[in-house]
């Protein structure tokens, strides 16, 4: 690993530092989501200080370049963060939705004030 | 005669919405319909209030998903019997709906087919029928000649499902599902169908396209996943 990687690693990461704080600071972003990147910037302090903890594991794996199995390791890391970000769209996006049918709902009944028969859901476990 | 309700979604039909639901009212008045105005940018609303039509008023647009299942929910809500799923575009005629009314008390879902006793014609739009067809017969082990028709029964046991569950869209893939994993009695009553009288389909070729890749997707491969749903078939 050439010294400028490392370079550019630390200043990477002290910017995620810096930048997630400021977000925190301004109240853009909830201290759960920002979990995640205060642990990646350390990962990438660590990555640059300790670059021998990489060689042994590319060795193990078999990968000849260290530099590469930087690369494959922070790949999966951000593969993980987007496969959780796909999934909380997804939830974000049904609560949306459930959201405007009740409120469509709500607003129609109230209008011809003609309540529900029956506010209960199935008792169905899938449901 | 089962409590019976036409979910009518409409987006963006003010000009084929009056003329629908006034041959609705003349051909079927004992039937109860309610129109889903899924976040319309245009004045389907204001055709709707003007006229005293019962509509729910989505705020903001759902897709034709999210819009015919607060259909489902209002007729769950409301403890219908049946659901009508019915097009706001003039496609579909009301004058076959009785027949669905009919079928549905002796199934889960009925499908208001344009093939049962016609051929059909060749074309690319048919070429994509025929497969979520011929997915449907590999899956579930039936033949549906019309799966794509949008013109469908459902009973209170499929609308228990349809109105809470997620990943239940009115498409074939849900069809193949319940039958699939519920159980589900499914006929397909003899209809005709109509040119869209206004607006415009949602059929541009990439949508067919990640169309059908989803329905193939869905019913060969995830559907075997899905969990099994409890119930008496009708």
């Amino acid at each position: 690993m050439t010294p400028v990687l490392r370079i550019v690693l630390v200043a990477v990461s002290i910017l995620t530092f810096a930048f997630m704080t400021r977000k925190i600071r301004n109240a853009k972003v909830r201290l759960e989501d920002s979990v995640f990147w205060y642990c990646f910037a350390v990962l990438l302090l660590l990555v640059s200080v300790f670059p021998g903890v990489f060689f042994v594991l590319a060795g193990l794996v078999g990968v000849s370049s260290p530099v590469n199995f930087v690369f494959l390791f922070f790949i999966f890391v951000l593969l993980v963060q987007v496969f959780n970000l796909s999934v909380r769209l997804s939830q974000s996006d049904t609560k949306i939705k459930e959201l405007t049918q009740h409120l469509a709902i709500e607003r129609f009944e109230r209008h011809v004030g003609d309540g529900a028969v029956t506010d209960e859901r199935p008792t169905d476990p899938h449901c | 005669m089962l409590k019976t309700i036409l979910i009518i979604p409409a987006y963006n039909e003010q000009d084929s919405i009056e003329s629908t639901i006034e041959s609705v009212k003349r051909t079927i008045p004992e039937v109860d319909f309610i129109i889903v105005n899924d976040g319309s940018s245009d004045s389907t609303a204001e055709v709707c209030r003007r006229n005293g039509y019962p509509f729910l008023d989505l705020p903001v647009n759902l897709g034709l998903a999210g819009a015919f299942q607060t259909g489902m929910k209002y007729a769950f809500r409301h403890s219908y019997e049946c659901a009508i799923q019915f097009d706001a575009d003039g496609q579909h005629l009301p004058e076959y709906v009785p027949a669905l009314m009919e079928a549905i008390e002796h199934n889960d879902i009925v499908i208001g087919s344009r093939f049962v006793n016609a051929h059909k014609p060749r074309s690319l739009r048919m070429l994509g029928s025929n497969l979520i067809e011929g997915a449907i017969r590999v899956s579930t082990g039936k033949t549906i000649k019309d799966p794509t028709s949008g013109m469908r029964a459902f009973n209170a046991r499929m609308i228990n499902q349809l109105a809470f569950g997620l990943n239940f869209g009115p498409e074939p893939d849900t069809v193949s599902y319940l039958m699939k994993r519920a159980g589900a009695k499914v006929c397909e009553v003899p209809v005709r169908m109509s040119d869209r009288t206004a607006g415009e389909s949602y059929l541009s070729p990439w949508n067919s396209a990640t169309y059908m890749l989803r329905m193939t997707i869905s019913i060969l491969f995830v559907q075997y996943f899905r969990k099994q749903i409890g119930g008496e078939a009708a």
